[in-house]
């Protein structure tokens, strides 16, 4: 009996240990949002909100960062279930603070007709990254809208053209119905052997890059002086449920007409 | 062995004599009071007692603050305070306040309402967080209030 209870009592004090350290804010509250339960996490999160130092009431401590959680809870009319999942709660903590978190993510789950659940997650990092990724987009937009003498093209594993955006028509004439078709029909007839394709791909696994110059193709058949650097992207596995996408960035850059560019490469080699 | 036997004399009568008066939450100069505080010293008194080194790791865990989180010393002593043991410290608050005491080589004591979450239960008490720039040991007492 007393070997029962000091092992339950190892039990209890393990499973306090894992709540203590659960890295996400967990409360139970009533349907008033009086707290009955709730772990270190969310104390952590919730203190520096508290006007009153107290965490008594949790609709209390959020009141002034997001004030419609009392009226949501009254107004859901289900005895259970989501009152509201991954709500952004944007908390004005001032400067100063380093470690203070900006943006909270709150789930509130109705258990039954007398208690609510919350999560709260501090979400500011991963706003922060997405934020950053979104205007890493809008930079790359802005320059495939404005860039006049590249091209710039994603390609699958295959080397074939995933999609189409301006820049592919300015410099080479094609339209959106070159996505799917190897990027060498950038290329004169005569240099689109499958084993090129291959080896410029290869070559640029092995290096980071493959660069070469020479005669391109545009879609009305004229023929222009240009340069193409492929190189590979980190991350192409396709995510599971995914199908493959672009796994090299190719870069063609228009050199002028062929007889130009011959002109100013032996120039070039006159002065060396 | 003088020395030894000096530094022991000196400490013996306040442990061995019941003439001092217990240590209280609010004593000043208490983070050196509780250095020189032998273990069985710390249990008896009736506030939490956390020590932690500059690695912020626990090596002081009194009874009191034990049986009210409910975490047996031995799964707190050598666990960094403000990740593994009390997450629930780990911001401006009381974390940071460490932090920046440290890093500007400045003496902090200073006693806060704060709310903890022992066993769960949200709990109201004062905190006093105590740095010197020379002491071994970083203090947080914990003293629950009246509610």
């Amino acid at each position: 009996m007393s070997r029962d209870a000091s092992e339950s009592g190892a039990e209890y004090e393990a499973l306090i240990q894992f709540l203590y350290l659960a890295p996400v804010g967990l409360v139970q509250t009533n349907l008033q949002g009086e707290v009955a339960m709730m772990n270190p996490v969310a104390a952590q999160l919730l203190m520096p909100l508290s006007h009153d130092g107290g965490l008594d009431n949790l609709f209390t401590a959020l009141e002034r960062v997001a004030p419609e959680l009392r009226g949501r809870v009254e107004c859901h009319g289900e005895p259970y279930g989501k009152i509201c999942d991954g709500l952004h709660v944007y908390l004005d903590t001032g400067a100063g603070a380093k470690r203070t978190p900006q943006i909270l993510a709150l789930t509130l789950l109705k258990l039954d007709p007398e208690r609510v659940m919350a999560v709260i997650n501090d979400i500011t990092e991963q706003v922060r990254r997405e934020r950053r990724l979104r205007q890493n987009d809008a930079w790359l937009n802005a320059i495939l809208a404005g860039v006049q003498d590249y091209a710039l093209v994603n390609l699958d594993l295959q080397g074939r053209i995933c999609d189409w955006n301006a820049s592919i028509g300015r410099v080479t004439g094609f339209d959106a119905h070159v996505v799917g078709r190897p990027f060498t029909i950038f290329y004169p007839h005569d240099t689109t052997a499958l084993e090129y394709r291959q080896d410029r791909l290869r070559n640029a696994d092995a290096t980071g890059w493959s660069l070469d110059e020479g005669r391109r193709l545009r879609a009305d058949g004229s023929v222009f002086w240009g340069s193409t650097l492929v190189a590979p992207l980190p991350e192409r596995e396709p995510l599971p449920g995914e199908s493959a996408g672009a796994a090299y960035c190719l870069i063609l850059r228009d050199l002028g007409a062929p007889k130009e560019a011959v002109a100013r490469q032996q120039e070039n080699a006159h002065a060396a | 062995m003088q020395h030894l036997f000096l530094t022991f004399n000196s400490r013996v009568p306040a442990s061995d004599t019941m003439t001092v008066t217990p240590i209280s939450f609010d004593a000043p100069d208490l983070a050196a009071r509780l250095d020189q505080c032998t273990p069985e010293q710390l249990d008896a008194l009736d506030f939490g007692v956390i020590g932690f080194g500059a690695d912020t790791d626990v090596t002081v865990y009194n009874a009191f603050e034990s049986q009210a989180a409910g975490l047996s010393p031995q799964r707190v002593l050598g666990q960094p305070l403000f990740t593994n043991v009390a997450p629930c410290m780990n911001n401006f608050m009381v974390a940071q306040r460490f932090e920046d005491a440290q890093e500007d080589n400045s003496v902090l004591d200073d006693t806060i309402d704060y709310v903890l979450t022992l066993r769960m239960r949200p709990v109201k008490v004062a905190l006093r967080l105590l740095s010197n720039p020379g002491g071994t040991l970083r203090y947080v007492l914990v003293q629950r209030q009246p509610r």
